[in-house]
């Protein structure tokens, strides 16, 4: 097994370096003979000046070669206008300033001619090399001469300079004749960098170069070359650029930071300090949503349908609304220009003093902006909101009918006129709006016969049943109850009131009836319907029920204490509350609220 | 190459007005200057042709002047010493002579390769060829411009009996060995060679030209 293995390795080792060392053989062959493969060759023709030109070889590895005389140039010049030469010329002088090159002079040179050079050997057997071409494009004109800057400025930090650099065409080139049109190249770098910066061609023979550094070295060089030809001639000698800067930088650089640190710093102690206010005036507090009378927490995301429940319920339902802050301060009332003074007051409040008093003229702005809703308490108790408010008690003490034993009627289930109790206070916020059949001139308003009725009904039921009053007697209490309702309710009886009065009308009625809508004519009709045995029976003549429900405002107070009414009734409110609830996705906002509650 | 068509075919003694000034007719030395300029043009699109041809056709250099230009026949000062021996009038004689040749056999030129759709080569450089008669004839009523405009100067004397027949310069052979019809690929690259040495001389005879007519400016 050792000696099978030992030989198989050995004979791979002495293969690897057998192949090792001829690898190594072969490459040191070619280094060896790297000079002698390469054969003499041309390395080309130029001219300087277009009117000589000068070839040039290179002897190339052959080491027998380097005697002068060994490689011969011959050429052949092809001018159209003579007979073309079939011999070859050899060269008319080789230089002797420098090995290796042939000088054709004036003599033996033509432009826009076919030039054909050739690189024998001595005997001319052997043939090196070969070139063609005209005169007129081997052109690579001498570096231009007289390189020379001048400083333009430096700048008022002293960091930069510009120079204006500017050179002589070469001796060669004649362009004062125009046979030569040369372009200049300048090249400049800062001495350290090894990157040249080169400048746009040019035919001019001067330049400027602009932010150049100070204490740095620079160095500029040009070349040119002829107009139409792609190579350029040598560069030119360097020219070496050094400007000191006059102010040290180091005192400037130090005051800025020190600057920029104490702004900074005074900046900082500012904000520190001023924390608050800065805060406040950047970023101000934005005021969330509110709604009077609406808990916030309803505004939040996701409870919004509590909130269109609420605001599109039941008006009568809507005690959040209905805070001790309500909306009087919202009723637009525009008094012109008598506002209700203590005196107006008191003259509504006393008749004995109506002498002094003027019939105020109250006008109330029927437009639904701020007003209440329909079942607003509080509006009565307001005493500038509504002057039908003081006839309560006015009513109640000074009335010359027979109301006396119906305010002393403590049985009355619903009329508790003088003591303002709460009849109208408990039903206070379902308050409802009513139709005025009839003004009485002795200043009574009939109320909706169907009431009047019920109201009829109900305490000829309830209450008057022992006594058995009279027909007429009823009635009268009737009206008088009326008015005092009329009085209690500032001319409006409340819903529960009718409610209780009728306890046979249904919910539904009841609500369509508070919402006053003229679609409501069914439940008012069957209201009417309902009652109209009783009228045809026990009522006195009383006026006609009109076909539709007509409302109209109390205008005012006359000196006889009656009620004025606007003759036209405005349909406004009806059609206000017939409005639906405009709820876009839902959602209610508070500007919309006074739409739905008038 | 659209652009530079345009810009070949307007006219050399059309006014320049730069904004705000006064418009004069061109001076010689403005005259000079676009004419210079527009051979300047033609050398570089003939140089650019040629060596687009040579390099496509034909990649060795190894052509000893067969061909024989058709412009052998007008005499050329081959150097600085001739060319300054001749006269303003001769040179610009030359120089008319020269363009004078030119036009037809470019013409003929563009025809060709338009018409010789198989090679690419030809297709792509059709345009170039186009282009370059075009500013040729141009060319050729420029100096012939700013001849009159030395005459009228003086110049040069009125002793100039080409400016007549323009077209007579050019010998009768020109025009016969080139109405073969059927150039190929060689004539084209003969024609192209012998131009863009023609239009060296013609660049370079008109530097001449304007550095001993007007030596002050940019000489």
């Amino acid at each position: 097994m050792f000696p099978a293995e030992l030989d198989v390795m050995a004979t791979a080792l002495s293969v690897l370096l057998f192949l090792h060392i001829m690898t190594v053989s072969a490459q040191e062959s070619p280094s060896d003979q790297v000079l002698p493969q390469k054969r003499p060759h041309l390395t080309g023709c130029v001219s300087a000046n277009m009117e000589t030109f000068r070839c040039r070889w290179n002897a190339g590895t052959f080491l027998n070669l380097s005697e002068p005389g060994d490689l011969r140039l011959f050429y052949i010049n092809k001018k159209p206008t003579h007979v073309s030469p079939k011999e070859w010329s050899e060269c008319p002088h080789y230089s002797t300033d420098r090995a290796d090159e042939c000088f054709f002079n004036e003599n033996y040179t033509s432009i826009w001619t076919y030039y054909s050079v050739q690189l024998r050997s001595r005997d001319q057997s052997v043939l090196y090399d070969e070139d063609f071409f005209h005169v007129e494009e081997i052109v690579r004109p001498d570096p231009p001469v007289g390189l020379n800057w001048t400083l333009l400025n430096v700048s008022l930090t002293g960091t930069h300079f510009d120079i204006m650099v500017s050179w002589v065409p070469p001796q060669s080139a004649d362009v004062e004749t125009g046979w030569m049109t040369l372009q200049y190249e300048v090249q400049y770098r800062e001495a350290s960098s090894a990157l040249w910066k080169v400048v746009d061609l040019q035919k001019s023979t001067q330049r400027s170069l602009y932010g150049l550094q100070t204490n740095v070295n620079h160095e500029v060089r040009v070349r040119c070359r002829m107009h139409g030809l792609k190579h350029f001639g040598e560069f030119s000698n360097s020219v070496f650029i050094h400007i000191p800067s006059k102010v040290s930088r180091f005192p400037v650089a130090v005051l800025l930071i020190f600057a920029a640190l104490c702004l900074v710093g005074i900046l900082m102690l500012v904000i520190v300090s001023q924390q608050q206010k800065l805060m406040v005036i950047l970023l101000p507090p934005v005021p969330g949503p509110k709604i009077r009378g609406i808990d916030p927490e309803l505004l939040k995301k996701g409870k919004l349908g509590e909130l269109t429940s609420i605001l599109g319920g039941y008006p009568e339902l809507r005690p959040e609304l209905y805070n001790s802050d309500p909306w009087v301060e919202f009723i637009d009332l525009d008094i012109e220009e008598q506002t209700l003074t203590d005196l107006d007051t008191d003259c509504l409040v006393d008749r004995s003093l109506s002498s002094n008093c003027s019939p105020v003229s109250i006008g109330f702005r029927d437009d639904d902006s701020g007003r209440a809703s329909c079942c607003d308490p509080d509006l009565p108790s307001d005493p500038e909101a509504s002057p039908l408010h003081p006839l309560l008690p006015n009513r109640s003490s000074s009335s010359p009918d027979p109301s006396d034993p119906v305010a002393s009627d403590p049985s009355s289930p619903v009329h508790s006129p003088t003591t303002g109790e709460p009849p109208f206070a408990v039903p206070g916020r379902e308050d409802l709006y009513t139709q005025v059949s009839e003004v009485r001139p002795s200043g009574e308003v009939l109320l909706a016969p169907e009431e009047q009725t019920d109201v009829e009904k109900t305490t000829s039921k309830d209450t008057e049943k022992e006594t058995g009053v009279e027909k007429e007697k009823e009635n009268a209490k009737k009206e008088i109850q009326l008015l005092v309702v009329n009085a209690d309710h500032g001319g409006y009886t409340s819903e529960l009131d009718a409610g209780k009065l009728t306890p046979r009308m249904s919910a539904a009625e009841m609500s369509e009836s508070c919402q006053r809508e003229d679609s409501s004519s069914v439940p008012s009709q069957a209201f009417v319907d309902y009652q109209r045995p009783y009228l045809e029976s026990d009522m006195t003549p009383v006026s006609p029920l009109p076909p539709a429900p007509v409302y109209t405002m109390v205008e005012g107070v006359d000196r006889q204490n009656s009620l004025l009414l606007t003759p036209n009734p405005t349909p406004a409110p009806q059609t206000i509350i017939q409005k639906a609830l405009p709820t876009p996705g839902g959602y209610l906002t508070p500007d919309l609220l006074g739409d739905i509650t008038p | 190459i659209i652009l530079r068509v345009c810009l070949a075919t307007y006219s050399f003694d059309a006014a320049i007005c730069a904004h705000g000034q006064e418009c004069h007719a061109p001076s010689l030395a403005d005259l000079f200057d676009r004419v210079i300029q527009q051979s300047s043009r033609v050398h570089g699109i003939s140089s650019e042709l040629h060596s687009d041809y040579e390099q496509y056709f034909f990649p060795s250099k190894n052509h000893i002047g067969k061909r024989k230009c058709h412009t052998y026949s007008i005499l050329t000062p081959a150097d600085k010493e001739n060319a300054q021996r001749l006269g303003r009038e001769e040179l610009t004689e030359v120089i008319l002579r020269l363009l004078g040749a030119w036009g037809d056999p470019l013409s003929q030129l563009h025809r060709s390769m338009t018409q010789d759709q198989n090679q690419d080569f030809n297709h792509y450089s059709s345009n170039k060829a186009l282009e370059m008669s075009d500013m040729v004839h141009e060319l050729r009523s420029g100096v012939t411009k700013v001849a009159e405009k030395m005459k009228l100067l003086g110049v040069i004397s009125n002793a100039l009996g080409y400016m007549s027949s323009p077209e007579s310069l050019a010998p009768s052979s020109v025009s016969s060995s080139y109405e073969r019809g059927d150039f190929n690929s060689i004539d084209h690259h003969d024609l192209l060679y012998c131009f863009r040495r023609d239009s060296n001389k013609v660049k370079n005879y008109l530097r001449i030209l304007k550095c001993t007519t007007l030596p002050e400016l940019d000489c």
